[in-house]
């Protein structure tokens, strides 16, 4: 039996704006896909509802949504950032999926709600470089503090050198190749 | 022939010479410095099973009282900075393992942003042990190896 | 003047012995803690590895002394000398045998304890002037541990002084004697309570597993002498070893009758003429050999025993030597002013002690033997491999 389902299309009927709408229904995690500028009060009914009583954040995961062209170029579509939420009352776990622009991606922050946000925000801010808009502490979490661009991004081009540590090596095997 | 430019050759020196890199090979203090998986078969090298104490290496805790440096495992850009640093702060003569693929050349993470292709790059090689992992026995065979050729040093004919 | 040419050759030779036993000790250490790992420890350089401390100070000799460059150089420098002096000289007045003896003091323990606490002056020097956390906080950590358990060593030693009446370590081996049953260490409740305080003790101000927490490689890197490198770190080291054999030889003289051997000692006190010169050798192998089972079991101790946390370490100083001392020696005076010496009581309760040492001991064998057959493993019982 899927307890999410419920609950979820009680969280789309009481949220102020109506454009939001529920994807993967038949799944056992189905997905509110809300707009941006909706998440802190998504979220904040999620946190403090007694009716949702999700204390759990599970993760918040971030994507970089692309299509191949037919020539083989990419067309870069934008970001999508997940936040799974989870109950300890029934183990119901429910997502709410938000979906940015290519240009500038910035999402407010809920770590003011889930302390835990805070290091899943700064992960998602250091590799897809998703701006989190009044966060406590946005730092880099993993790489080192100087590094430039944000990996995970389709369009990333690798450094040639990083501190004088040059990102390649010559392949030895190419020296003795025979034509 | 000077007496300066036949001293190197001198008998006395060669003798001396050989003491001291006998007593540098036969004491091999390590740091224990694991990095990624390799590190586990580091920990079994020092076990039961593939003793490294038997050749007089035991385990330091401190860069400055370690003569060696068993890179083991994946290193990182983040991470190329510490061990720059404790290199540095290990007292000479020093001597450097570089353990597994990753710490040799990049290994499997060949293409990922974040892995510095090859230890070397950052501070100097003494022997490259290849394998992912190495085997505790290859592990020992590479400190064999390394005796070998802190004995043939020249450490006061330079 | 020949005096002094005297004390000077004589302080030579106990240098290099000390430094010899220590550097010794290490490859010994070092195999036992194999043995008990199920490994083998060194055995490349020399017949079953004895040269590898030779190897490890020619290496010590030729590494490069880093001195770092926030250092306070001199306290620096000096450091390891004053930790390996404060060793040294606990041993002087330590009798080997009725006459090998440096320096025979009327105030000998009391100024075992003073030089054993001197110790710790060079650690905390060595800790502060080498600018890093880990070294001040080791030898911070050092200075509490040691200046703590002082006091239960002290009771230990008070009770053993108002046995024997006397602080002399002579007057105190003669005051035992050479069978079990006139030890100190069986010779009453009290005593053996003693024996139990100093031993252990003398472990945490030996910075010994389980109490050597100002080194402890899990929490600070490698404590007070984490800045040392080379020859400098080797003084430490030497000096660590060092103090075990000063803890094995004391534990001897105080509780296990010394070098006592038959009765030849409480002969050669009074009469220095008599020439005693084959039971003084005899004498001082039965010394080093109590001394060196002692400085096994602590080794021993050292490869079974995991390390305390500072509190718990407080706690057994503080909370439970320390009362446990107390009484005692409030106990000890009770039963020397109600139970004579030689009395049919005292005697009795001689023998208890020795045959439930004895039988402790025997039933120690026996499991042991049991085990290594259970587990078919002849090659444990053979240390050379």
């Amino acid at each position: 039996m899927n307890f999410a389902l419920p609950l979820l299309e009680k969280l789309k009927q009481e949220m102020t704006s109506k454009t939001s709408e529920i994807i993967q229904a038949d799944s056992k995690m189905p997905i509110l896909k809300i707009e941006a500028k909706d998440i802190r009060e998504a979220v904040k009914k999620l946190h403090d509802d007694p009716a949702f009583d999700m204390k759990y954040l599970n993760c918040i995961s971030g994507l970089h949504l692309t299509q191949t062209k037919e020539d083989g170029t990419l067309d870069l579509l934008g970001f999508e950032v997940l936040y799974v939420f989870s109950s300890a009352r029934d183990f119901s776990t429910i997502a709410v999926r938000v979906d940015l622009p290519e240009k500038n991606p910035a999402i407010d922050t809920i770590d003011d709600l889930y302390g835990s946000a805070n290091w899943f925000e700064r992960e998602v801010y250091d590799l897809l470089g998703v701006n989190f808009i009044n966060s406590s502490d946005l730092r880099r979490i993993m790489l080192p503090q100087d590094w430039e661009g944000h990996p995970l991004r389709k369009d990333y081009k690798e450094q040639a050198s990083y501190n004088g540590m040059p990102t390649t090596r010559p392949n030895e095997m190419e020296s003795i190749r025979i034509e | 022939m000077s007496f300066y430019q036949e001293l190197p050759e001198n008998i006395l020196v060669t003798n001396i010479d050989q003491l001291l890199g006998w007593g540098r090979k036969h004491s091999l203090w390590y740091l224990m410095f694991g990095l990624a998986c390799c590190s586990i078969e580091l920990m079994h090298t020092g076990g039961p099973r593939a003793d490294l104490e038997r050749f007089g290496s035991a385990p330091r805790g401190t860069p400055r009282q370690s003569d060696l440096i068993i890179i083991a495992g994946t290193l990182t850009y983040k991470m190329a900075s510490r061990l720059k640093l404790l290199y540095e702060q290990m007292a000479e003569p020093r001597y450097v393992i570089s353990m597994g693929s990753c710490s040799n050349c990049g290994g499997l993470f060949d293409k990922a942003y974040s892995v510095v292709k090859g230890v070397d790059q950052i501070i100097p090689v003494d022997v490259y042990l290849p394998g992912c992992p190495p085997r505790p026995e290859a592990l020992l065979e590479s400190l064999i190896f390394l005796q070998k050729k802190i004995q043939n040093e020249k450490f006061l004919r330079k | 003047m020949i005096n002094l040419i005297y004390m000077f050759v004589f302080s030579l030779v106990y240098l290099l012995l000390l430094a010899l036993t220590a550097g010794i000790l290490t490859y010994v250490e070092r195999r036992i803690a194999g043995r008990m790992q199920s490994r083998i420890g060194p055995n490349r350089v020399g017949i079953q590895g004895i040269l590898q401390f030779i190897a490890d100070l020619i290496k010590g000799v030729q590494k490069e002394d880093i001195i770092p460059a926030d250092a306070y150089a001199f306290l620096f420098k000096i450091a390891p000398y004053l930790v390996f002096m404060g060793v040294f000289l606990t041993l002087v007045p330590i009798p080997f045998g009725a006459y090998t003896l440096m320096e025979d003091l009327d105030v000998g323990i009391y100024y075992v304890l003073a030089m054993a606490s001197y110790v710790v002056i060079g650690l905390m020097i060595g800790g502060w002037a080498s600018n890093n956390k880990w070294s001040l906080l080791g030898g911070m950590r050092s200075a509490a541990q040691k200046i703590s358990y002082e006091i239960p060593a002290a009771l230990g030693v008070f009770i053993v002084v108002i046995m024997s009446g006397s602080m002399n370590f002579q007057k105190i081996v003669a005051a035992q004697g050479a069978s079990p049953v006139d030890w100190f260490v069986f010779r009453n409740p009290f005593t053996f309570i003693a024996f139990n305080l100093f031993f252990i003790a003398s472990l945490a101000e030996g910075n010994r597993v389980p109490f050597d927490i100002p080194e402890a490689e899990s929490e600070l890197v490698s404590g007070y002498n984490t800045e040392y490198s080379g020859m400098r770190f080797l003084f430490f080291f030497l000096a660590e070893w060092g103090n075990l054999v000063v803890i094995g030889a004391l534990v001897t003289c105080m509780f296990f009758g010394g070098g006592s051997f038959w009765y030849e000692w409480k002969i050669s006190i009074p009469a220095p003429g008599r020439d005693p010169i084959v039971f003084e050798v005899l004498g001082f192998l039965w010394f080093l050999f109590k001394t060196f089972f002692f400085v096994f079991v602590i080794i021993w101790i050292r490869w079974t025993l995991p390390r305390l946390r500072i509190d718990q370490l407080m706690d057994i100083c503080w909370k439970y030597m320390v009362p446990i001392g107390l009484i005692s020696s409030l106990g000890i005076v009770i039963w020397m002013y109600f139970i004579p010496e030689n009395s049919t009581i005292d005697r009795i309760v001689r023998l208890t002690l020795t045959s439930l040492g004895a039988i402790t001991v025997l039933y120690f064998k026996y499991r042991v033997y049991k085990n290594l057959k259970i587990t078919k493993a002849t090659i444990y019982a053979n240390p050379f491999v």
